[in-house]
């Protein structure tokens, strides 16, 4: 199948096939729902772009073994086969379940122990955690999509052997399977240039301000980058203002990832190898998932339920995306969001005709950046709207997290006094209760709240309120209850909003000292017109060349 | 450590970790949904999931593709072909004999029999009758699927779990699937 995975490289470094490969993933059925876990494929994903893939294979080698050498089967001769596509065993509990028996032979031991999977040899003791399968199930449905014919060859060549040198033979073999599909499907050379363009241009910037410390990037840096790179004949493609600012922020996040890592720790003991003159593996991905949380993929807020529609999502796409940014670049924000959506209206318009171009030029954009700040602060506002309304569904499902959405809503006086009650409760029901599970506290503290309910006037109101925003809201996943068994997706739903909203929020702060009154704002966005419309009449108006 | 070396290892360090992040954020978010649909590749186990006959909403809608991809590349058709034997709950590999006054072909086996009726006010179609005669636990909870190969395609019926010991499909006569299941010269694979 390899054959079939087209190379072309986008400019990510990443081939559009490998992107489709682990979307694939992504989608692809098990028993119920999706077989694989986002966050296992996620992680695969990581281990295969840091090209830190070396550990994952022995473990899988390992665990391979093992399943082709426990006795207990049913299909014949298709150990691998039934252990990960029939049976599924590939979450924690289907893992301990299929290795419930041990197994003994003389030169080895198949062992579950409380937390791994003991495989015992002559001369050491291999370890697999039931929480590794998860990943493991991935990176073989890697292996196996792109060579089918290793699922037998893997049987045949470990089934019987006692012998370690055969398994790590084995690891090898996947490793240089993964090294040839990388070679063609993950090439930096691209990325690399665009990190050498920005990175020299910020250092001569930085050199020529005088400045000393590197450390803030803002709005001016980022607009005169832009300025310099869009006319360049030298730049590797930054015709876009959109890709000129989230190129200068990602650079500007890797030099200082990098500073704080040498920072911490010499070259040497952080895994510099001279003579690759690269670091390891492992050093990039550590510091690559510290900060893979402020990468986190939001988007599924406008899937099923809907707590957002796809338009506030792309709207509010860039800020979330980037949010270390969203305070220090707030107007660079401001200003993707007006003009670069004005330059890809141009774009399109360039691939039409000269005549549309000149309208669409003369159009200006569709929004200012008063339009802008009250959009944003509207959307902030649907947004607690929703919270209200998932509120609504905790408290109809007698669930006293309804209390902790509600604290958000109240005045801070009244917040305080009930986040007091809640704690007394709740201290008070774990002294006291036999049954200190936490179903049972939720619905203890969910029956005596109901007595504060008829004390605070504020906390009924607001209740009253919730109501009503449930009832306004007609999106899927809204028009009627949802079932209990949905409660944990809307509480993800709720902290993601929560989270959102803080970050609108921040950089609405941010704005708004900037514009302190609408003439500031109006000035400002009359100032920027004139830069980006005379920028963008020289790129696509009528005497100019192409995107 | 050099320290004359260390901004050019600190700036190879950066460069390292620009790369990297920018493939792996491509990756998370990934490809565009106008993508995703034309050149989505095929996974071993959409493959196995297929032949199982996993009832999900979206594989059933994308099992026509899935055959499609399959029937039109040899190396997937020998791993289907492969997949079915190995994952197969009974087989039937030949014609048994021609049912009374129709040129519709039974199929009987020990395990499961394939039968044909038609429907009388619309001659065109036809019923598909699928008995069992030692279900397993699985056909009567679930979607069944019998997969139908020859020598050049290969395709799949999804049934309707078993309900007393049989499950029934209605087809068009002039339908694709319909043909290449009565043709006696294919062999039956059900799962």
């Amino acid at each position: 199948m390899t054959a079939s995975l087209s190379s072309k490289v986008t400019r990510y470094g990443v081939s559009e096939s490998f992107n489709v490969f682990i979307e694939s993933l992504r989608e692809t059925p098990g028993l119920s729902d999706k077989k694989f876990r986002l966050a296992d494929v996620n992680k695969m994903a990581q281990y295969l772009v840091c090209r830190n893939y070396g550990k994952v294979c022995l473990e899988l080698s390992y665990l391979t073994w093992a399943v082709v050498n426990h006795p207990t089967k049913t299909i014949a001769n298709a150990p691998l086969l039934e252990f990960f596509w029939v049976n599924e065993s590939i979450t924690p509990a289907r893992f301990r379940q299929a290795f419930e028996q041990p197994h003994q032979t003389k030169k080895s031991n198949i062992r579950l122990s409380e937390i791994a999977l003991e495989l015992t040899f002559p001369k050491q003791v291999f370890h697999i955690s039931p929480t590794r399968i998860g990943v493991l199930a991935v990176l073989l449905e890697i292996i196996i999509t792109l060579a089918p014919e290793q699922l037998t060859a893997i049987e045949q060549r470990l089934k019987g052997t006692q012998n370690e040198l055969e398994i790590k033979k084995l690891s090898s073999d996947l490793q240089k399977q993964l090294y040839q599909f990388l070679a063609e499907h993950l090439i930096p050379a691209q990325q690399q240039r665009r990190f050498r363009y920005v990175s020299q241009w910020l250092e001569k910037d930085t050199h020529e301000k005088g400045e000393v410390n590197t450390s803030a990037l803002n709005d001016d840096t980022v607009l005169a980058f832009w300025q310099y790179a869009v006319f360049d004949n030298t730049s590797p493609g930054y015709k876009l203002y959109a890709s000129a600012l989230y190129d200068i922020i990602d650079v500007h996040q890797a030099i200082q990832e990098s500073k704080q890592a040498l920072a911490l720790d010499h070259a040497e003991s952080i895994g510099f190898n001279i003579q690759s003159g690269e670091y390891s593996p492992d050093v990039i991905q550590e510091i690559l998932s510290s900060h893979s949380t402020d990468i986190q993929d939001y988007s599924w807020l406008c899937q099923e339920p809907k707590f957002i529609t796809k338009a506030q999502w792309h709207f509010i796409e860039p800020l979330i995306e980037k949010h270390p940014f969203s305070k220090t670049l707030a107007l660079s924000f401001v200003r993707l969001a007006i003009f670069g959506q004005w330059q890809a209206t141009l774009v399109q318009a360039k691939r039409k005709s000269a005549a549309i171009v000149q309208q669409k030029l003369a159009e200006l954009p569709q929004q200012n950046y008063l339009q802008y700040q009250q959009k944003t602060i509207t959307l902030q506002q649907l947004i607690t709207q929703v919270t209200m309304a998932i509120n609504y569904i905790f408290y109809n499902h007698q669930d006293s997290r309804y209390l902790g959405f509600s604290l958000a809503l109240l005045p801070q006086s009244e917040a305080k006094k009930i986040r007091r009650w809640f704690e007394q409760k709740r201290n008070e029901i774990t002294a006291t209760s036999v049954d200190g599970t936490t179903k049972n506290i939720n619905k203890v503290l969910f029956t005596q709240s109901k007595t504060l309910l008829m004390q605070s006037l504020e906390l009924k109101q607001t209740l009253q309120a919730c109501k009503s925003a449930f009832n306004a809201n007609n999106k899927e996943g809204f028009q009627q209850l949802p079932t209990v068994d949905a409660l944990e997706t809307y509480q993800e739903g709720y902290d993601g909003l929560m989270h959102c909203r803080r970050i609108i929020q921040s950089s609405l702060g941010i704005l708004t000292k900037h514009w302190l009154t609408s003439i500031d704002c109006d000035g400002n966005y009359c100032s920027d017109i004139s830069i980006f419309k005379g920028i963008f009449s020289l790129l696509y108006g009528e005497t100019n060349g192409q995107e | 450590m050099d320290k004359n070396n260390h901004p050019e290892r600190q700036q190879k360090l950066a460069e390292q970790l620009f790369c990297v992040g920018a493939a792996y954020s491509a990756l998370v978010k990934g490809p565009g949904h106008d993508k995703k649909q034309s050149n989505s590749p095929l996974l071993f186990n959409d493959i196995v999931q297929l032949i199982k006959g996993n009832s999900q909403a979206h594989i059933v809608k994308r099992s026509p593709k899935i055959i499609k991809k399959i029937n039109a590349d040899i190396n997937l058709r020998r791993m289907y072909l492969q997949l079915i034997k190995q994952l197969t709950f009974a087989q039937s590999g030949l014609q048994v004999a021609a049912s009374s006054g129709e040129s519709l072909v039974e199929r009987v086996t020990e395990q499961f029999s394939i039968k044909f009726k038609r429907d009388k006010t619309q001659p065109s179609q036809v019923y598909v009758i699928l008995t069992i005669n030692h279900p397993a636990d699985h056909h009567l909870i679930d979607t069944l699927a019998v997969h139908i190969t020859n020598n050049e395609q290969v395709d799949c019926l999804y049934f309707p779990a078993i309900v007393a010991g049989r499950s029934q499909l209605l087809m068009e006569d002039e339908d694709k699937q319909f043909k290449l299941l009565v043709d006696t010269n294919s062999a039956l694979y059900l799962m």
